[in-house]
């Protein structure tokens, strides 16, 4: 009947973070031509700490700053009501919420996963016996993008989200230590070769299984929700 | 579409007895001439800003009062047969059928009352 | 030709841990305007919240437009135009902004209307809304809703907080609304004189019930304050439509609704004189619901 306002609401979100997102991309740059310029001048633990840190950070940042001002700021700045009384179902509010912060995140986030795999891998700074364990930390940091972006969208308030990025880094760091001694994977990492074997894939297919059921319980719990102000 | 009313909700008399006497005023002098279309309900409403039903309350006074002839489906116009002096009377005889009203409720006697409206004639 | 009701609710309730709206029922035709008049805190504002589809109901039926909500809420929404007091626009961009971007939403954007009420209102397009005065952002946010030319505007306390000049204003733009007859204004003031000027019917509300719903002339007509001399100290008729006595010595007031002309007569024949009656303006009335309901302790009026 009348065609869904779902490309209006991400075009405005879009126009609202225009310069946010400007600004990151161009820090991002920065920092991608720090890492550049440091390869080889500097120890390879150092700049495994560094380049980690200078490639994280601003797509981290950026993604957790984007989530903030569209889906927890719209209901603290109370421009919420003047959206719902628009044409719009919670489910389509919901959906392009998603459609704003998530492909945007992944879009960047892949492109560090493989700048950082560049450098780590293609010029040969790391074995390849370490990819596995590569492929968990930025799988894992997807993951934990995924948490907090779901956690913002369904309660919209500014102390929950806050907790649960606390929570969520905390846990991160902690999933980071365990996966690096759990049995299976460490064995490998000492080896010469990429070893793929059924833990690494299962905890693969769980990071992206859980981010995924994730995503589908927020709009499920999302569509249940009667009062929206 | 302006219509230059002036009301007052402060006033104490209800907004549609203020409506009908600004009618009557414009029918008085001449502005809106016997057998001159009024305004529809809705046109003087959203003209001068006051709820349709107010107006149509007037309407239905003023037509009551013989002041003014609605038509099914053409609208109010002034009632050709009105005239100033007509509409004067009219209003005089409503506010003595009032001031007697109001002598009954405060208990004074006729001849009071006439004694009162003498005096405040100047 | 049928045309569905503006606004038909029936048996609404919702109860909050402070708060419970209980039993509302809330219906107009197109091409009228109900008035919501009430004290703070009476729910108005959820009232127009659950009509709007921004709150679910416990239970009750809302059709808005002749759609239900809120499972035909978009159809519905296409053709209601939103204000609320607690209602803000993105601070960092512009009105021109806003205004391109519910154009994008509604075919039904008056471009020429919007330049009309942009001048009206004094309004710079490219103003952003941080730098706008409260006034301003009302009669911005306004803007959005009637450019659109929706067949419903809901306006919760649209003139609160206004000086008299913007109040005008913004009243009169409400009213130009009509000159489309097929539309109907819902809104909520505790500005008794906005709803005595412009309502053609009024819902009284009061600790989440509504205590009377009808046509504004008859409503505020049914209503007169009796000032009586009681020199013997006689007892007063006991008629239940008395809303409110005042005694300061011999002098009385008494306020009453359901008022007809044998009704001075009763009062002498009590033995009581009756000096004046007069009209009450819908603030008064106002009053002397909530100051009734307080005595009673429940929200019970008949009218």
């Amino acid at each position: 009947m009348s065609a869904s306002i779902i490309p209006q609401l991400v075009r405005k979100d879009f126009r609202l973070m225009s310069r946010t997102i400007a600004m990151f991309g161009l820090v991002s740059l920065v920092c991608i031509g720090i890492v550049a310029a440091l390869y080889g001048h500097v120890p390879t633990w150092m700049l495994l700490n560094l380049g980690f840190l200078l490639l994280v950070s601003p797509v981290g940042t950026c993604g957790i700053v984007i989530l903030m001002k569209t889906n927890v700021f719209e209901k603290e700045k109370s421009t919420q009501p003047f959206i719902m009384s628009l044409p719009v179902t919670v489910k389509e509010f919901t959906r392009a919420k998603l459609l704003i912060n998530l492909p945007l995140f992944s879009a960047a986030w892949l492109v560090i996963s493989a700048i950082g795999f560049y450098f780590a891998f293609g010029l040969g700074l790391f074995p390849l016996s370490t990819v596995p364990f590569a492929a968990m930390i930025f799988l894992g940091g997807f993951l934990a993008y995924t948490i907090i972006l779901c956690v913002s969208l369904m309660f919209q308030s500014l102390g929950i989200t806050v907790l649960c990025i606390a929570i969520v880094e905390m846990a991160t760091s902690g999933y980071l230590s365990t996966i690096a001694y759990l049995d299976p994977i460490a064995h490998h990492v000492a080896g010469p070769h990429a070893v793929w074997n059924s833990a690494a894939i299962a905890i693969a297919a769980a990071q992206v299984g859980v981010a995924f059921f994730l995503i589908v319980a927020t709009m499920i719990i999302q569509n249940m929700k009667r009062d929206f102000i | 579409m302006e219509f230059g009313f002036a009301f007052s909700q402060t006033d104490g008399r209800p907004l549609y007895q203020q409506i009908m006497e600004q009618i009557k005023q414009r029918i008085a002098v001449g502005d809106w001439p016997p057998a001159a279309p009024l305004p529809s309900i809705r046109e003087l409403a959203t003209g001068i800003k006051v709820s349709i039903i107010t107006v149509k309350r007037a309407y239905l006074e003023l037509e009551r009062e013989g002041v003014i002839v609605t038509q099914q489906g053409r609208g109010s116009r002034v009632n050709d047969t009105v005239d100033l002096r007509t509409i004067q009377r009219k209003e005089l005889l409503h506010h003595l059928k009032q001031a007697g009203k109001l002598a009954d409720t405060l208990g004074i006697p006729d001849d009071e009352l006439l004694r009162l409206i003498d005096q405040n004639r100047d | 030709m049928h045309l569905p009701m503006a606004i038909e609710c029936r048996g609404i309730s919702k109860c909050y841990p402070h708060f419970q709206l209980r039993d509302v029922d809330l219906s107009f035709d197109q091409g009228t305007v109900m008035g919501l008049v009430g004290p703070n805190g009476a729910g108005k504002s959820t009232i127009l919240r659950i009509v709007m589809g921004l709150i679910g109901p416990e239970s009750g039926s809302v059709k808005v437009l002749g759609y239900s909500m809120p499972d035909e809420q978009i159809a519905a929404k296409r053709n209601i135009g939103f204000v609320a007091e607690d209602m803000r626009l993105y601070e960092s961009e512009t009105i021109a902004f806003h205004m391109d971007f519910v154009r994008s939403i509604f075919d039904s954007w008056d471009e020429d209307y919007a330049g009309l009420l942009l001048r009206r209102f004094d309004l710079n397009r490219n103003q952003k809304v941080k730098g706008l005065s409260h006034g301003q952002r009302v009669k911005a946010t306004l803007l959005l809703a009637l450019a659109r030319r929706p067949s419903l505007l809901v306006f919760d306390e649209p003139t609160t907080g206004l000086d008299p000049a913007v109040r005008k204003e913004v009243l009169d733009e409400m009213m130009n609304a009509l000159e489309d007859e097929t539309r109907s204004i819902l809104f909520s003031s505790h500005n008794t004189l906005d709803v005595e000027q412009i309502s053609d019917y009024i819902t009284f509300v009061h600790g989440g019930r509504v205590l009377d719903s009808r046509n504004k002339e008859e409503f505020i007509d049914g209503w007169r304050r009796l000032r009586l001399t009681n020199v013997n100290n006689a007892p007063l008729p006991t008629l239940p439509n008395i809303k409110g006595v005042q005694q300061s010595g011999r002098l009385w007031t008494v306020v009453v609704n359901d008022y007809d002309d044998e009704f001075p007569a009763e009062f002498t024949a009590a033995g009581l004189e009756v000096n004046t009656v007069e009209r009450l303006t819908l603030e008064e009335i106002f009053l002397a619901n909530v100051n009734f309901a307080k005595a009673n302790a429940q929200p019970e009026l008949a009218s």
